[in-house]
């Protein structure tokens, strides 16, 4: 048994994500989001962030959550992944 | 040859055409050969439209030649331009170019397609006064080719998973062939184990150029300090990702080198020890911190020196265009290798000395997608 893992992604990265992981067979694959960005964030907003989704990473890691599951403030980006508009 | 992609119906003009096509966004924007029945068994010369040159990321769906053969024909290939473009796209499903990354980072890289040996000129690939573009239809139509067939195989599209901030020209086509007779040095495919008479693509996951001017120097001395301190900048991926930083010498500079016995290992050497910023400066800002520095790089000093490149021997270095006092720097992502690949090997089948023989047969007719996704 391998080293068990969490996919940690920000919300603008998760459509990306999911596709990839569709396309590699893991559709189930867990996916915790955070927001978008994380560069310009201090050391006590990623904790805060990092707290917040704790519980989530705990329930990806215990099997108990497939797929996306959203960031807690209902922020998940959506942007990436739907087509645009190309006239 | 049966071509199994879905047939789409659509109105006789180039209008209608292109109106389809950029509404499901499947082309680059700019107008396209309509990929006709007739034009893509001419593209593929009789190959088998079936086989599989590999896995296309991040949807992984096949490159089968059909599916590359249609690309081709929408970027304007002519059907002798083919087994190039089958090898970029070969050569670029190697996974130390790292495809996936290329095709889906935030960071602002094509696909560099560089081309060597005498094929290059027998198909008037450009590498002289220009090289870069724009101008020369077997340049501009096989970078476009290989970049449409990625993109629409794979699934990557701009602003979707391709997530490219603020994307870059180097994304609608990027192709040029050495120019070997201006260069003091073995050709640049020789130099990694290819015979001079085999024809051969490098793919580099590049940038687009970046200019070094230099009109002043008489020594190579010179020139190379002009060309490492180009490549040294805070913005660039090798800074901190290292990888293969190249450098593309024009004819007039490479003669200075050529004329001072400069081999390619002596430039490689001195642009990898010159081309380095003080470590006081990097960690201000940049990608600092997200990839770990060459451990010989002492980071107690601000004086430090951190090198654009892991050793001298990833520094490309190569020779395109004509006349004038020019080079230029072309960046890479970083996470990512050259790869270069026979062409007429592989998927391709056929001898790359061979002539297809092939004539475009443009008519009309139902159209064939060329896309693993339903868009």
């Amino acid at each position: 048994m391998g080293l068990v893992t969490v996919t940690v992604c920000t919300a603008e990265f998760v459509n990306l994500a999911g596709r990839e992981a569709a396309a590699l067979g893991m559709a189930e694959l867990p996916l915790v989001v955070i927001p978008h960005p994380m560069a310009d964030k201090s050391p006590d907003q990623v904790a805060d962030i990092a707290a917040r989704v704790a519980d989530n990473v705990a329930l990806a890691l215990g099997g108990k959550a497939l797929g996306v599951i959203p960031y807690p403030d209902g922020v998940n980006g959506g942007g990436a992944g739907i087509p645009a508009n190309r006239g | 040859m049966e071509l199994v992609s879905r047939r789409i119906e659509v109105d006789d003009s180039p209008e209608a055409v292109l109106h389809l096509f950029n509404s499901r966004g499947w082309g680059d924007g700019l107008p396209i050969i309509p990929p006709t029945e007739e034009r893509v068994e001419a593209m593929l010369g009789g190959r088998l439209p079936e086989r599989v040159v590999g896995l296309v990321p991040p949807s992984q769906a096949e490159a089968t030649l059909e599916r590359v053969a249609i690309n081709a024909v929408m970027a304007g290939c002519r059907p002798e331009y083919f087994p190039v473009v089958v090898a970029a796209v070969e050569a670029a499903l190697d996974p130390d170019f790292n495809l996936y990354a290329i095709l889906t980072t935030t960071h602002p890289c094509g696909v560099l397609i560089v081309v060597n040996g005498p094929l290059a000129r027998q198909l008037a690939i450009r590498s002289e006064a220009g090289a870069f573009g724009p101008g020369w239809p077997a340049n501009a139509t096989i970078g476009r080719a290989v970049r449409l067939s990625l993109q629409n195989i794979g699934g990557a599209y701009p602003g979707e998973l391709d997530r490219a901030t603020q994307g870059s020209p180097a994304k609608y086509t990027w192709c040029f062939a050495e120019n070997e007779e201006a260069s003091p040095w073995e050709p640049f495919h020789v130099s990694r184990g290819y015979p001079a008479s085999h024809p051969t693509v490098t793919v580099c996951g590049a940038e687009g150029p970046h200019n070094i001017n230099d009109h002043a120097s008489t020594t190579g001395t010179g020139l190379l300090t002009t060309a490492a301190d180009t490549m040294a900048i805070m913005g660039s991926n090798h800074l901190y990702a290292r990888g293969e930083p190249m450098v593309v010498f024009g004819p007039e500079h490479a003669a200075i080198l050529g004329r001072e016995n400069w081999t390619r290992a002596d430039v490689q050497r001195f642009l990898f020890d010159n081309a380095r910023k003080p470590y006081g400066k990097v960690r201000l800002g940049g990608a600092h911190g997200m990839i770990a520095l060459p451990r010989w790089v002492n980071t107690e000093d601000p004086a430090a020196l951190v090198p654009m490149a892991e050793q001298a021997e990833d520094v490309l270095v190569l020779v395109a265009g004509g006349v004038g006092r020019h080079s230029a720097f072309i960046p890479t992502f970083g996470l990512t290798r050259a790869v270069t690949r026979l062409i007429g090997g592989g998927a391709c089948g056929l001898d790359g000395s061979d002539d297809c023989g092939c004539d475009v047969q443009a008519s009309g007719g139902g159209l064939t997608d060329g896309l693993s996704t339903d868009r």
